[in-house]
């Protein structure tokens, strides 16, 4: 009995959980006639027009290649600054750590709204707006404090014995950071990474407003002014917005185990 | 051995998020002592009369109130319905794996996409939920009625954000030693007193954990609600995010809106320095 319940409690969730996603889908493989024409469960006549317009006539191609630039070169920035850090607050002792340590979250907290405005001119004046590397670096407030909050948790279960031998044997610090730390790292950096990558691709505010050309407007940032735009296409729409989501489903396999411990900066493992 | 400087090593990471956390809080602290609009019209110091309007402001008020009221909601179902679901699918087997993946696909994606989901399904013209509801009378309307706007910006964060808080409890039952359990049993404790003097003791931490960082997660939410409903009918979903951004770029208000930007900045920083003391602080302090 006591199984039933189960079963059919956890059944009903994940029919509420599943169902937008099937929506979803299904809505994307429909002509404009029949969405508008009333609820249907299954596309009538499966089209892939919805696909082809926005990717190969419209400019959603160059938003999917910016994207993935920004998001890529976002991971390697972010990781490349988080390493040393993480290490500094892992292992030495310096004035005012713990301080500088608990500031670093409070700009992974902050509200973006709230940075909208003074970023706006000083974008503008420092030539940084509609670029590739403005973006980035935007991005970095959340991103950057985020990895070297959680690289610090992977940096300390590292025992200190085996850099104590490097250091021994003759290594520099450097040496010893890219031959010793960074291979035992190397799981953990995957899995930032990855999830950097998710954060970037998924900003929306930024890419939206500090980016107006194809050169530079990310695939999030072209999804809301197409929803602004035109509200008539439906399918389109559905179609971009999977496009948007399927890097990130591929990625949940991977990262499924690690989303409690990561979202909540290392407090749960 | 020890011939590197940590400020060295942690100066390049500084220097960015400094970049990009001092230098905005400076400017937006000129700014809002400015009586500034985006319209070609000159600046004008006005000193702290865009802080003292935004004291007697009814809109910054609602939004706090709304705001307030959307967390609540939110956490008063996401919490039991996450904790339930938890205690139901933590046990390590293979379905369990699936059904814990299955259902953790909401978490990753991208905020904008979420809203862009929820408005198919709940427009009145194009949406299943209104078309289904109709056929018994009901009429379904987030563009008009505010509650409906309210509650669908709710169902849609509990949809997005349950399975993390999921995730959160089965990593936190998971740590529980099994030893207590089998204890408990041959003492013959009933299955409500296990709950209560053991699972529940154990999933403390957790969620403190949870329900301060989905706190303040929800009182910052923008993106999904930008797309679905913006402010709302009645302003019933005018957020704070979403009366700045409104403010900032509807209003081209820029000096009122970066005295608003930093008025929220404040209680957000009120309130993660609240969580990291109470789920950080007894660990960093050890």
């Amino acid at each position: 009995m006591k199984r039933i319940i189960t079963i059919a409690l956890i059944a009903t969730y994940m029919v509420f959980l599943i169902f937008p996603l099937y929506w979803l889908v299904m809505t994307s493989f429909k002509s404009r006639l029949e969405i508008i024409g009333g609820v249907t469960l299954l596309p009538s006549n499966p089209t892939l027009n919805n696909y082809y317009r926005p990717l190969f006539i419209d400019v959603y191609g160059a938003y999917i290649r910016n994207s993935f630039i920004i998001s890529i070169a976002e991971a390697v920035f972010c990781l490349a600054l988080a390493i040393p850090a993480a290490y500094a607050f892992s292992r030495l002792k310096f004035k005012a750590d713990n301080h500088f340590f608990f500031w670093l979250l409070t700009n992974r907290m902050a509200p973006a709204a709230s940075f909208l405005i003074p970023y706006y001119s000083m974008y503008v004046y420092l030539k940084l707006f509609d670029t590739l590397h403005g973006l980035i670096i935007i991005n970095s407030i959340a991103n950057l404090p985020f990895t070297i909050w959680l690289l610090k948790g992977f940096v300390d279960g590292i025992p200190k014995d085996i850099e104590e031998a490097a250091f021994i044997d003759g290594y520099t610090f450097w040496q010893m950071l890219y031959k010793i730390l960074l291979p035992m790292l190397r799981p953990a950096l995957a899995v930032l990474g990855l999830f950097i990558f998710v954060f970037t691709w998924s900003e929306m505010l930024f890419a939206s407003l500090f980016t107006t050309s194809p050169a530079a407007m990310p695939l999030s940032g072209g999804l809301l002014h197409y929803l602004a735009q035109t509200w008539v296409n439906w399918g389109e729409i559905a179609a971009l917005t999977i496009i948007t989501i399927i890097p990130m489903l591929v990625g949940i396999f991977y990262l499924q185990k690690y989303i409690a411990r990561a979202l909540t900066f290392g407090a749960i493992r | 051995m020890r011939a590197v400087n940590p400020w060295l090593l942690f100066l390049p990471a500084f220097i960015v998020v400094g970049f990009n956390s001092f230098l905005p809080i400076v400017y937006a602290a000129y700014l809002s002592t400015q009586r500034f609009y985006l319209t070609g019209i000159e600046a004008k110091f006005i000193g702290y009369d865009n802080f003292t309007a935004l004291m007697f402001d009814e809109t910054v008020w609602r939004s706090l109130l709304t705001g307030a009221a959307f967390v609540v909601t939110c956490l008063v179902i996401e919490i039991p319905l996450g904790l339930v679901m938890a205690l139901m699918m933590f046990k390590e087997s293979k379905l369990n794996r699936v059904i814990r993946t299955l259902i953790s696909y909401p978490i990753l994606m991208p905020p904008i996409t979420v809203g862009a989901v929820w408005l198919l399904l709940t427009r009145p013209d194009i949406g299943p939920i209104p078309n289904f509801l109709n056929q018994f009378g009901i009429v379904y309307d987030i563009g008009s009625n505010p509650f409906h706007a309210f509650f669908t910006v709710v169902a849609m964060d509990v949809w997005y954000w349950t399975p993390f808080v999921i995730l959160v409890f089965v990593a936190a039952r998971a740590s529980i030693s099994p030893e207590q359990y089998e204890s408990a049993m041959v003492d013959g404790a009933s299955s409500w007193h296990i709950f209560r003097y053991i699972t529940f003791p154990g999933l403390r931490y957790a969620l403190v954990v949870v329900l301060l960082i989905r706190m303040i997660d929800s009182l910052k939410i923008f993106d999904q609600v930008w797309i679905l409903t913006s402010e709302g009918p009645y302003k019933a979903t005018n957020f704070m995010s979403i009366y700045i951004v409104k403010t900032a770029i509807g209003q081209l208000n820029v000096g009122y809106g970066a005295a608003l930007s930093l008025f929220f900045l404040f209680i957000i920083i009120i309130l993660t320095f609240v969580m990291l003391k109470l789920v950080f602080g007894r660990r960093s302090s050890s």
